[in-house]
């Protein structure tokens, strides 16, 4: 499965596309696109990239555990999602608002 | 230290104003991304992977106490309160946010500082000995050319648009602290047969994906002709550096496939003919810029020498800082203090705004307000009397900076790596966290040990040339971590060797103490460091230590 993922501009925050349209930081809320959703995510995506709010913009690998747990597949991925694993930093905030509208 | 003249602060501040501007076109949807990146890249500004990085140039290293109180103040006011010291002598912050740039940049400005040339296919901050104007052993103190390299570089009209970045490194001092030879050029201070000091010249020399040792272009080039000779080894590279491939670009790979012969020949035929021109050096300017960086009033010191076997029993922390962090000053009564920002378990090159600050303070007070950045990721007060080591070092415990580890295992460069860098592979820093720790209590034991760290194949760790050094790789999902031995990054310039196949990351200080034990059995005593002892043994007994 995939996930849209972008910078924000303004704060450099980390977001995902979330069902709503929205983009924001919890990737749980993703939006989750299957191998059979390949034109639904090459549309979202196009509409991802034309939007200036956004950098960055790429799609991405994620697992849905047992749970509902989403989970990036890579490394870097799951660093994005959670924060550097030193130093105890919390992820970068969205400047003013908690998502960024489509 | 050098005092920016009106030109300086106009062009400063007018970049400054042009990149306030370019954001709030940027934020209005006026510029794209595309239109914006290289201009966000031109005054240092990256996107990472968590948030902005905005790298900050110091210019050789040299910083005073208000540009540390600044630096602070921006860590505090616009970051999360730290800064992180760099391989270039540089400071990287990881959280800034887009909006609030244009004031960074402002605040740097008013002391003389900026981000200009940290980034992009141009000619970066000049780097140097952070002992320069200081160390015993300097033949000239190299600051006043790095300064006069500086002004040169800054937005050359020629070489903003190089094949490459491109990065120039210069020593005053017979021993290479500023790792010369894996520049794109190289100088080092010589002397003619007339007893006149020059430079020599190496060009070629680089990290990354292909390591090299710069090759000698020129034994000796009078300071009056270094900027000619100079402008004609960039002229040289930006007509035949190849632009097809990125990797293959920097100008180490021009002198690898031209030959050193071929370049030499080419450089000293641009050099014949602009050698008499705009750029020939008069003795006038050198001298003008030679006296901001006049030495210190120094004062008598009747206090000379500090006896170290005294403190070992009552007070070994402090006899540890005494033995490693303490370096030979050219004034009697006098040395060049160590800062390390390498407490164990600590983030390599990392200080916070109040430790900024209590340093700013120590330079004021006991450093004739100066203050150096080391291409280790370390601080220095150059010029402290040795009656007030004691002083400092009680202030440096008060702010938890009392580390007494220079040049030992865990005075370790590590890159950001994995937890903050959009082109790392790997992590650096939890793996330099796991073997300070793992060696606190031997350290002493292994005598001086370089152990450098990168995250990925750039080597922004410096990994090739670490006595020890480490390499993450991502494999199949997996972190994975290429050990070599036997890099140097002196004088003596060697690239290391890999071992073998990459460990995981649990088992990386597990490794390395296999490395470690094998060097203190073979060792011929305390006196044969790790480098030497590699150099004598070959690499054979390190991997059967390995891997059996």
């Amino acid at each position: 499965m995939n996930a849209i993922t972008a910078n924000e501009l303004i704060s450099g925050a980390v977001v995902y596309l979330y069902e709503n349209g929205d983009f924001g930081v919890d990737l749980q809320k993703a939006k989750l696109f299957g191998a059979d959703e390949q034109a639904t995510q090459d549309a979202m995506l196009e509409k991802t990239l034309a939007n200036p709010r956004l950098v960055s913009v790429e799609p991405i690998a994620v697992e849905v555990s047992e749970t509902g747990t989403v989970w990036a597949n890579r490394l870097r991925e799951q660093i994005r999602a959670n924060g550097p694993t030193v130093g105890g930093f919390a992820r970068q905030t969205l400047e003013g608002a908690d998502h960024v509208s489509l | 230290m050098y005092r920016y003249d009106e030109f300086d602060a106009a062009f400063v501040r007018q970049r400054t104003e042009q990149f306030a501007h370019q954001v709030k076109r940027r934020l209005s949807g006026e510029l794209t991304e595309e239109q914006f990146r290289p201009l966000r890249l031109m005054n240092g500004l990256y996107l990472q992977l968590h948030a902005y990085m905005l790298r900050v140039a110091v210019p050789y290293g040299t910083l005073n106490s208000t540009q540390m109180r600044k630096l602070a103040h921006i860590a505090r006011t616009y970051d999360r309160g730290y800064g992180h010291f760099t391989t270039r002598q540089n400071i990287q912050y990881n959280w800034p946010k887009l909006k609030d740039v244009p004031a960074i940049l402002e605040e740097l400005a008013s002391v003389e500082m900026h981000a200009i040339q940290t980034s992009g296919n141009c000619i970066r901050n000049v780097t140097t000995d952070q002992f320069a104007g200081a160390a015993a052993d300097e033949i000239i103190d190299p600051r006043p050319v790095a300064e006069i390299i500086r002004q040169w570089s800054s937005l050359h009209p020629e070489f903003s648009y190089l094949p490459r970045k491109f990065k120039i490194a210069i020593t005053g001092a017979p021993q290479d602290r500023a790792a010369v030879k894996f520049h794109d050029i190289g100088l080092m201070a010589a002397t003619n047969d007339a007893g006149d000091v020059g430079w020599r010249v190496f060009v070629g020399g680089g990290l990354g994906r292909t390591p090299m040792v710069a090759k000698e272009i020129s034994d000796y080039v009078p300071h009056e002709y270094l900027l000619p000779y100079l402008e004609a080894i960039l002229r040289v590279y930006n007509m035949y550096g190849r632009r097809d491939n990125k990797y293959k670009a920097r100008i180490k790979i021009l002198v690898h496939e031209t030959g050193i012969e071929t370049i030499r020949e080419q450089v000293e035929a641009e050099f014949a003919e602009i050698k008499e021109g705009v750029l020939k050096l008069p003795q006038g300017e050198l001298t003008r810029i030679t006296e901001y960086f006049a030495a210190p009033n120094f004062e008598p010191q009747t206090e000379t020498k500090i006896d170290v076997a005294q403190f070992e029993a009552t007070d070994s922390a402090y006899a540890r800082f005494l033995k490693h962090n303490l370096h030979p000053h050219a004034k009697d009564g006098y040395v060049s203090v160590t800062i390390s920002l390498k407490p164990i378990g600590g983030v390599p090159g990392d200080a916070t705004d109040t430790q900024m600050e209590a340093v700013a303070d120590l330079a004021e007070q006991y450093s004739f307000d100066e203050l150096r950045v080391t291409h280790e990721q370390n601080l220095v007060l150059p010029h402290v009397a040795i009656k007030d080591v004691r002083a400092v070092y009680d202030a440096l415990v008060a702010n938890d900076l009392q580390e007494g580890n220079a040049g030992l295992i865990s005075d370790i460069i590590a890159c950001p790596g994995l937890d903050y860098c959009a082109l790392a592979n790997a992590r650096s820093i939890p793996i330099a966290q796991a073997i300070s720790e793992k060696f606190a209590d031997r350290e002493e034991e292994f005598g001086e040990l370089k152990l450098k760290i990168s995250g990925c194949i750039n080597a922004c760790g410096h990994h090739h040339v670490g006595h020890i050094g480490i390499l993450g790789v991502e494999k199949k999902g997996t972190e994975l971590y290429q050990i070599t031995v036997g890099g140097d990054a002196t004088e003596n310039a060697s690239v290391g060797t890999i071992l073998g196949r990459g460990v995981v990351p649990e088992e990386v200080p597990n490794a390395l103490e296999k490395l470690l034990d094998r060097y203190m059995a073979e060792r011929t005593g305390p006196e044969e460091s790790f480098l030497a002892a590699y150099r004598r043994l070959g690499d054979a007994p390190f991997k059967e230590a390995l891997y059996g």
